[in-house]
């Protein structure tokens, strides 16, 4: 009962979001305006001297500011827009696998089945595992020399050897754009199913009475209804494939050549193969520019259709 | 068909009516969709148990056998380091990794939980300024492409002295899951109805009280599904851990599980053994407390 | 790359130039290697994934599947594939390897032990580097190590005199070949400086466009060279 202070509720309000949104400005905001700067500078990792911020204490080196030399360089390299060109690619192509494949669980998972609740768990393994994980499982089942599918494929006397899924450029990309979907398409899956649950029974048992078919009932009823969720499912999935990178480090490395190179990776690779951080983070950066123009969507989604009036 | 004939009559009494009864058509439709979305779900899952139990060579056998026709954990005894073997060196690196990630995942876990439920709870209840901004600014952080930022880190926990420390790894992963754990937490506080705070406080507890003492403690789903949520976020982490903890035993797993893909001259049954001793926690995690979760990534992701 | 290397030094094609420029435009070697590839990796010589991976442990390992026509391995594997019974079928055996195409050239790789020119505590690190890869005391002691566990060989032929490591060899490699080998060996001067991690990368990408035939060998070769300029 005695807090000492009364505080105005909003004031107690602020208190509590006070923690978790310093740490949110620390570790994110504050990084996220040096990245910007080092955007615009010549770092050079291994220099500790020079211009010099102190906080509290603590010396975070500047850089020697270079203007917008490391844009107007990554802009010139027909690598950094063959590879936004390849990007575009792999997000359209993910995106729309992701968002079928997850409409396409969901609709099984919605019917009544014996085995509904197990099949509802096996849903969440594919999410569960470390994208490492779902790299090499994926490595042992496509490989060329001992994958099971090849096996598969091979014992079904469909292909005389193997298939080689890395070896054409394509390919590979086309592979990262399945494997990640198989990891993220449940997510999907699970979003699409609890809208159309929350769908009345009632409307359908209209639809039925009316003479409805299943495709008809799924295309005047079921659709409609998911619209909102259909479009937060895709610009999640936009974001998620812009900054996918971990399945390349285990799938790829962007290679054959630079065939599975995203922006993503080409800014990873720059920062920390290279050590480039100034053109590393510039490249990230116009990433970052593309992410901020899609959560402005998100956020305008989320909370104009879906906070509840109450 | 004859087995799948009586199943579909059996479900015209557990479907409840809700739609026409199936006919056998489409309900053998039905039930080969079923078995063929398991098979996609489990099947690769499986297939990393089959090959971390099996001998390459057996899978490397044409025609291959799916059902390994020689188990052995000899794969995994190299992975615990029971055996020696050329790998040694990295297998050896496992377990620390994973007491690493278990460090890691769990201080991240605690410090969500409190932190972000607050905050959460906040967001639920009260009207506050800058509230809209900060939200936006919490959203923005979670769709942030994480890589921009791990340059700065690089350079930042570096002047911190926190480079290649479980600490540094604490505080950056803290950021990535906090936003999570406040939508989680914001959305499945709007579900318990305010009447309840609002009665605590009649009865004479303070704001923060009626916050731990009558809130928290029906909000066990909430917490779980926010936290298991946050555990896996960690455990599976990769390119943080890698880029900015390059020391040998400061990592966290993934990396280590990554750099036996990279041992020449290694069996790929030995990585999956690797592979799938790290899978294991964060799957039988989120299979344990799947109802919670799901119902709170749901509803923090739909709802605002 | 290692293996691109590999190849072009045992055509008797030089890779660097003495400052440590590469040169490969300018080497027939160079040109008879890329051809070669382009040429397995047409007919399927070779598993068909392994002239166009990235990561050169992948190459290796893909390069010894031992299934194909065309095969590689590094000698020290053998201790394991042709030594252990456990491993290998092979195993009472000694392993005949062929050698490499091209002038019949063997050679091997060495990796240094490098001190800091400002070094702080000059004479024990060196006497640390002589420890490591040298015979301090007259005694090989870590690169006998290396040898006697994991096979690994070491480029200086007095190392092989010792009981210990005569008694190992003498269980998986033909020990006379081997001294042989490295009375052939030459000292290729190249030496890695910063420009390599990008320009591994960006060669990489290069070779791989190479092989599958979408640039010709001369040109790619040129690219290679011009790459290298344009880095350092």
């Amino acid at each position: 009962m005695t807090l000492g202070v009364r505080l105005s509720e909003g004031r107690f309000a602020l208190l509590l979001v006070l923690p978790a949104l310093l740490a949110i400005f620390a570790v994110v905001m504050l990084p996220l305006l040096y990245s910007l700067w080092l955007s615009f500078t010549d770092v050079n990792v291994l220099r500790t001297s020079g211009p010099a911020l102190e906080l509290f204490g603590v010396r975070v080196p500047l850089f020697r500011w270079v203007g917008l030399q490391n844009y107007v360089g990554i802009f010139d390299d027909p690598l950094y827009w063959s590879s936004l060109w390849r990007t575009l690619y792999f997000v359209g192509a993910f995106v729309l696998e992701a968002t079928l494949v997850g409409l396409g669980m969901a609709l099984i998972l919605n019917e009544r089945f014996a085995g509904r609740p197990l099949l509802r768990s096996l849903l969440l393994i594919p999410w569960s595992l470390s994208r490492v994980v779902v790299g090499l499982l994926w490595i042992g089942i496509l490989d060329f020399e001992f994958g099971a599918f090849n096996g598969l494929l091979y014992n079904l006397h469909l292909v005389d050897g193997s298939i080689a899924f890395f070896k054409d450029g394509f390919s590979a990309l086309n592979v990262l754009v399945s494997v990640y979907a198989w990891n993220q398409a449940p997510f999907a899956a699970l979003l699409f199913l609890a809208g159309m649950q929350s769908i009345s029974v009632d409307v359908y048992s209209a639809a039925e009475v009316d003479g409805a078919g299943y495709w008809q009932r799924f295309g005047y009823l079921t659709l409609p209804a998911l619209r909102p969720i259909l479009f937060l499912v895709t610009v999640l999935a936009t974001v998620n494939a812009f900054l996918m990178l971990d399945l390349i480090y285990v799938l790829t490395m962007g290679g054959p050549a630079h065939d599975t190179t995203t922006v993503a990776w080409l800014g990873f690779q720059t920062a920390f193969t290279f050590f480039k951080f100034g053109p590393g983070t510039a490249i990230l950066y116009t990433l970052t520019a593309l992410c901020l123009l899609l959560t402005l969507v998100y956020y305008r989604l989320i909370l104009a259709r879906f906070e509840p009036a109450a | 068909m004859a087995t799948i004939a009586p199943t579909a009559a059996a479900n015209r009494d557990y479907r409840g009516g809700r739609y026409k009864t199936r006919s056998v058509g489409s309900g053998l439709v039905l039930y080969g969709l079923i078995l063929a979305l398991a098979l996609w779900l489990i099947g690769p899952f499986v297939w990393l148990l089959v090959t971390s139990i099996s001998y390459q060579r057996n899978l490397m056998a044409r025609p291959l056998s799916f059902v390994p026709p020689e188990v052995t954990l000899d794969n995994y005894r190299m992975v615990l380091g029971l055996v020696r073997f050329h790998a040694e060196g990295q297998a050896a690196r496992i377990l620390p990794s994973m007491l690493n990630s278990l460090i890691v995942a769990s201080a991240v876990t605690a410090l969500n939980l409190i932190i972000g439920t607050t905050a959460g709870y906040a967001y639920a209840r009260y009207r506050f300024p800058l509230k809209t901004l900060s939200l936006f600014a919490l959203l923005f952080a979670r769709m942030l492409p994480t890589v921009v930022l791990v340059p700065a880190f690089f350079l930042m926990l570096r002047a911190l002295g926190l480079q290649n420390t479980l600490t540094g790894l604490v505080v950056i992963y803290c950021a990535f899951t906090l936003p999570f754990t406040v939508w989680i937490m914001k959305a499945y506080f709007e579900t318990i109805p305010d009447e309840l705070d609002k009665s605590a406080l009649v009865d004479g507890c303070n704001r923060l009280q009626a916050y731990y003492r009558v809130v928290l403690p029906v909000s066990g789903p909430g917490l779980v599904a926010a936290g298991a949520f946050a555990f896996m976020l960690c455990w599976n982490e990769f390119i943080i851990a890698q880029v900015l903890n390059t020391k040998p035993d400061t990592t966290t797993l993934p990396p280590v599980i990554v750099a036996m893909n990279g041992q020449t001259n290694i069996d790929y049954s030995v990585i999956a053994a690797s592979g799938f001793v790290g899978a294991l926690p964060a799957v039988l995690l989120v299979l344990i407390f799947q109802k919670q979760m799901v119902q709170g990534l749901t509803a923090g992701s739909v709802k605002g | 790359m290692p293996q691109f290397m590999s190849d072009c030094f045992s055509e008797g094609a030089q890779v660097f130039d003495a400052q440590n420029r590469v040169i490969v435009d300018q080497e027939p070697g160079a040109a008879r290697t890329m051809e070669r590839w382009q040429k397995m990796y047409r007919t399927g010589l070779v598993n068909p994934e392994v002239l166009t991976k990235t990561s050169s442990t992948d190459v290796h390992r893909l390069f010894w599947a031992g299934r194909y026509a065309y095969h590689t391995n590094h000698s020290y594997y053998l201790k394991t594939i042709a030594g252990e019974p456990q491993n290998s079928k092979l195993a009472p055996k000694k392993a005949r390897m062929a050698m490499y195409p091209g002038t019949g050239a063997t050679y091997m790789w060495t990796d240094s032990y490098v001190l800091n020119a400002r070094t702080k505590a000059l004479e024990d690190a060196w006497k640390l580097t002589r420890f490591l890869g040298g015979n301090l005391n007259g005694d090989w002691y870590v690169q006998r190590q290396w040898c006697l566990i994991a096979g690994l060989d070491n480029p200086y032929p007095e190392m092989y005199e010792h009981p210990e490591i005569v008694q190992s060899y003498d269980r998986w490699v033909d020990l006379k070949l081997l001294r042989l080998q490295s009375t052939k060996g030459k000292v290729i001067g190249a030496y890695k400086e910063p420009w390599y991690a990008e320009y591994d990368t960006k060669a990489l990408a290069i070779v791989h466009d190479i092989i599958r035939g979408g640039v010709t060998v001369p040109k790619g070769l040129k690219q290679l060279a011009s790459l290298q300029k344009s880095l350092a």
